[in-house]
């Protein structure tokens, strides 16, 4: 996803911690509830273990930590977003998934500064407006930092790691 | 329209690699010296193909070399050029042009150099068919009828029986493509069998623009037994209105009944779609057959090109109507036959076979792995008197006789992996003037198709390493008393749940004093390591090492052989090196036949389950207070009937905490047979149950972890890890590598 790009897209929300995210609609292929899946040995701490998506093993990413920040922790409402990076599936786990938007490549600002560990990853950054009929107010101009997730490169990452 | 085709090219060129490994395969017998009129006609039939493709898909360079490549090869046919070793060699480099022109159309990019081919190619022509120079079409004796398996012996006529008279000196003229002229009596008429088959032929003009030879159909059509009853010229107009790019015969051949239509049909494959084409029993009630030519096989659109299997299908029941015998068998996988020569002449018979994307096989793969999970689930849940009453076991055992059925629908000769071999080895011995035989046994070994796609890399590497650094150069094969061509040979035999496939040559050998010092310049082992010799050989494979002197073009990059071992052990399989110096060396890789399907023992490791390969299992005790002892401060062994055997704690290899503190009588060691290290004893906590597993690969999603070979799903849907023995137990520490050495040393 480049932020050059003009025209309408769809993005997933989420958050991690106090930072709301974003990533493209068109990468996403399912969210699902978060379930502990099978840990695997002598990988990096980031990788959480494998899961049975309909018959594939997947991988499951710890998404903060895979950025560097502090591990989320599982609760009630985490969940594993499953994208499609590079012909490859993982799934990454957030701390709760908020909405689906619409938005203008337009409106995507370049990315801010921001502690990371990996700095490609922020695609740029978009104000997404208040919903009407969502319930939760306090997302009125809220930020959403957009990730590109091809960027991450995790499985690269992780071949690195091993 | 581009993309139907693109896809019908596609198909085009999936045909033209089976036809080149067709022509390869009958090229090599020519070589060894197997000559007959069989071999010869499978060639030019391959190459014909080729050319009639290659016309209809407008590949031009292709199809002129194809064309000039065919006159050769017909004349061979034809007795005018006898199939002498010289002339076979000129073949064998046309024919590797010709994969080169294959290749070319196919990326789009130049054709190859192709000159100095087909002026050897004319030199034939004009110096050993001297007689045939003119054109040669009524005059060549037809071919053989033994080509023709399903015919009876009976009605190959003699060319000349009809008094043919060639017709319109026009046609030599126009003709771009070298079309013969074609000999017609107008007046003949024959009493038909009642049972034959009555074929009439009448190619449009635009199936003659397309380079199509109707003399080439006609041909085709009497290999089969048929012959030309009459030909209508009816409609040949005045010579001032002649188009001579036009066609105005209409052929009308008898067939016998015996042929299957299927057969009759494919004879106008590469016809033009509009052209005439009528297939009727010779019994008027048959119903007249109007065959859509052009399309080979029009029904699988959704073809990707680079996966497309061939599947034998058992004889269609409704192909032929009325008292055909059964058509050509289906090809039944053959036990490694000693040469594969047999397969190779069975594979010429159009075997009742359609194509399946590869992906589509994998989907139904994967959907009867999901079953047999279903059910074992259903099993689960029901007691055994439930069971019963709803007929589970019945449905278990058809749900394991589809899952076998899916999977032999997946097995493939290795042939396929073997086909480039031939020309890799004449490349290479062009290359570094050493003279080299190839050897081919076991060709039709039956593999998995993802075994095969993954062999080619390492056998590439394995046959350079053969030929640069195995076989001497001439001189000093003949200085040394040995026949100045060396042999390379290449195998494939099933060894029970293996597959062997091994590369050897009658060359130097390894210098084992070169590799040691070489290996300790280079750093690798330490300079006052003791070695075995087998620990020297396996010095070959390690990272980085490279003995030759001079870096060649073929290897000596000192990537290759490290190569092979990575991608074999990516498969799980291993290599072994066995080398007599003076004498030559044998590389074989050790593969799993399958890499799908897997029986398995389901223990826990931690709390967690874990899958071993039953495979490698020999037996598990429960160890009594002081049966496993520590050797050293980090090894433990166990006292087995009089012997030790090394034990390694799972749950230590792979960090899952517990050390060893744990005590060995709470856990149970499995005695694993291992290829590197012999017997070993496996720590686990539990052993859960026993079942069959279908193997889901980590680096389809993931990258491959060291002592795990894959993951599988079980019963309740979770997913157990599939442990990797070999590398379990070969590995010294979890974090090395590239350890050289088993724990057996």
């Amino acid at each position: 996803m480049s932020a050059t790009d003009s025209g309408e897209r769809k993005i997933v929300t989420f958050s991690l911690g106090d930072r709301m995210f974003g990533i493209d609609m068109r990468t996403l292929i399912e969210i699902r509830e978060w379930e502990a899946p099978t840990p695997l040995p002598k990988v990096p701490a980031y990788i959480k273990g494998v899961a049975n998506l309909r018959g594939t093993v997947i991988p499951i990413v710890g998404l903060a930590e895979r950025l560097g920040w502090e591990p989320s922790v599982p609760h009630a409402r985490s969940c594993i977003l499953v994208v499609s990076i590079g012909g490859k599936q993982a799934g990454f786990l957030v701390d709760e998934v908020a909405d689906i938007v619409l938005i203008k490549g337009s409106e995507i600002q370049p990315a801010p500064e921001i502690e990371i560990d990996e700095p490609g990853v922020i695609a740029g950054l978009v104000q997404v407006g208040a919903r009407d009929h969502d319930d939760a107010a306090n997302e009125a101009g809220s930020m959403v930092l957009l990730l590109d997730l091809d960027s991450l490169n995790v499985i690269r990452q992780m071949e690195l790691a091993a | 329209m581009s993309d139907e085709l693109d896809e019908i090219q596609a198909i085009f060129f999936e045909e033209c690699v089976e036809g080149l490994a067709t022509a390869e395969a009958g090229l090599s017998e020519m070589a060894a010296g197997d000559a007959s009129a069989e071999v010869i006609a499978g060639v030019f039939r391959a190459v014909h193909s080729i050319k009639g493709g290659s016309g209809a898909f407008g590949h031009t360079a292709l199809l002129t070399f194809s064309h000039r490549f065919e006159n050769v090869l017909d004349e061979v046919r034809a007795g005018a050029i006898p199939p002498t070793a010289e002339v076979v060699k000129v073949m064998l480099g046309a024919f590797d042009i010709l994969s080169d022109h294959v290749a070319a159309a196919r990326e789009q990019s130049a054709p190859p150099a192709d000159e100095s081919v087909l002026g050897a190619l004319d030199d034939l022509l004009a110096n050993k068919g001297a007689g045939a120079s003119a054109p040669p079409a009524a005059a060549a004796p037809p071919p053989a009828p033994a080509t023709s398996p399903a015919a009876p012996s009976a009605a190959v006529p003699d060319g000349d029986e009809f008094g043919f008279v060639p017709v319109a000196a026009a046609v030599e003229e126009f003709d771009p493509f070298g079309f013969e002229p074609v000999a017609v009596s107008l007046d003949e008429v024959v009493e038909l069998d009642p049972s034959d088959w009555t074929v009439r032929f009448g190619p449009s003009r635009e199936a003659l623009a397309n380079g199509g030879e109707p003399i080439l159909v006609i041909r085709e059509l009497e290999r089969l037994g048929g012959r030309v009853e009459r030909v209508d010229g009816s409609s040949l107009p005045d010579l001032r209105d002649l188009d001579p790019e036009n066609s105005y015969f209409v052929w009308t051949l008898s067939v016998p009944g015996s042929v299957a239509e299927t057969e009759i049909a494919e004879c106008f494959d590469f016809v033009a779609p509009d052209s005439l084409i009528e297939i009727v029993r010779t019994e008027a009630a048959a119903p007249a057959v109007r065959i859509e030519p052009a399309l080979p096989e029009p029904a699988p659109l959704a073809l990707v090109a680079e996966e497309i299997i061939t599947v034998h299908a058992p004889p269609v029941a409704e192909a032929p109507p009325a008292p055909v015998p059964a058509p050509a068998p289906a090809i039944e996988p053959t036990p490694a036959a000693p040469a594969g020569e047999r397969s190779e002449r069975a594979s010429d018979q159009p075997s009742q076979t359609i194509r399946v994307d590869l992906s589509k096989l994998d989907q139904l793969l994967n959907l009867v792995g999901e079953l047999v999970i279903r059910g074992s689930i259903l099993a689960d849940r029901l007691s055994p008197a439930d069971q019963e009453r709803v007929e589970l076991p019945q449905l278990s055992r058809l749900t394991r006789q589809i899952q076998d059925s899916v999977m032999s629908l997946r097995a493939q000769p290795i042939k396929q992996a073997f086909s480039r071999v031939p020309r890799m080895l004449r490349d290479l011995s062009a290359e570094t003037g050493k003279q080299v035989v190839l050897d081919v046994a076991g060709e039709t070994t039956e593999v998995d198709k993802s075994v095969i796609e993954k062999i080619g890399d390492p056998l590439t590497h394995m046959i350079r390493n053969a030929v640069d650094h195995g076989i001497e150069p001439p001189e000093e094969r003949i200085a040394k008393g040995k026949p100045a061509e060396g042999i390379v040979h290449v195998s494939a035999e099933q060894k029970g749940a293996r597959i062997l496939v091994r590369v050897s040559d009658n060359g130097r050998g390894i210098d084992r004093a070169r590799v040691k010092a070489k290996a300790i310049e280079k750093g690798i082992v330490a300079p006052d390591a003791q070695l075995s010799d087998e620990e020297i050989d396996q010095l070959i494979c390690a990272p980085g090492f490279s003995t030759a002197e001079t870096i060649s073009n073929i290897s000596g990059r000192g990537v290759g052989m490290d190569v092979v071992r990575s991608n074999v052990e990516a498969l799980g399989g291993r290599v072994e090196i066995s080398s007599v110096p003076g004498e030559g060396t044998a590389f074989t890789m050790i593969l799993p036949l399958t890499l799908a399907i897997l029986d398995g023992m389901v223990v826990r490791l931690a709390g967690q389950r874990y899958v071993l390969p039953l495979a490698s299992v020999v037996e598990s005790v429960r160890p009594e207070p002081g049966q496993v002892q520590r050797a050293t401060p980090t090894s433990e062994v166990i006292e087995l009937r009089g012997s030790y055997l090394p034990v390694r704690r799972l749950t230590d290899f792979f960090g899952l905490g517990r050390g060893l503190e744990h005590r060995p009588e709470d856990c149970l060691v499995i005695v694993v047979e291992s290829d590197t290290a012999g017997l070993v004893g496996l720590m686990v906590d539990t052993i859960d149950d026993r079942r069959e597993v279908v193997l889901k690969s980590l680096d389809q999603n993931l990258h491959p972890i060291r002592g795990l070979g894959g993951a599988t799903i079980l019963g309740d849907g979770s997913i157990a890890l599939i442990l990797d023995v070999e590398a379990i137990v070969s590995a010294s520490s979890p974090t090395s590598k590239h350890n050289l050495k088993g724990l057996a040393a």
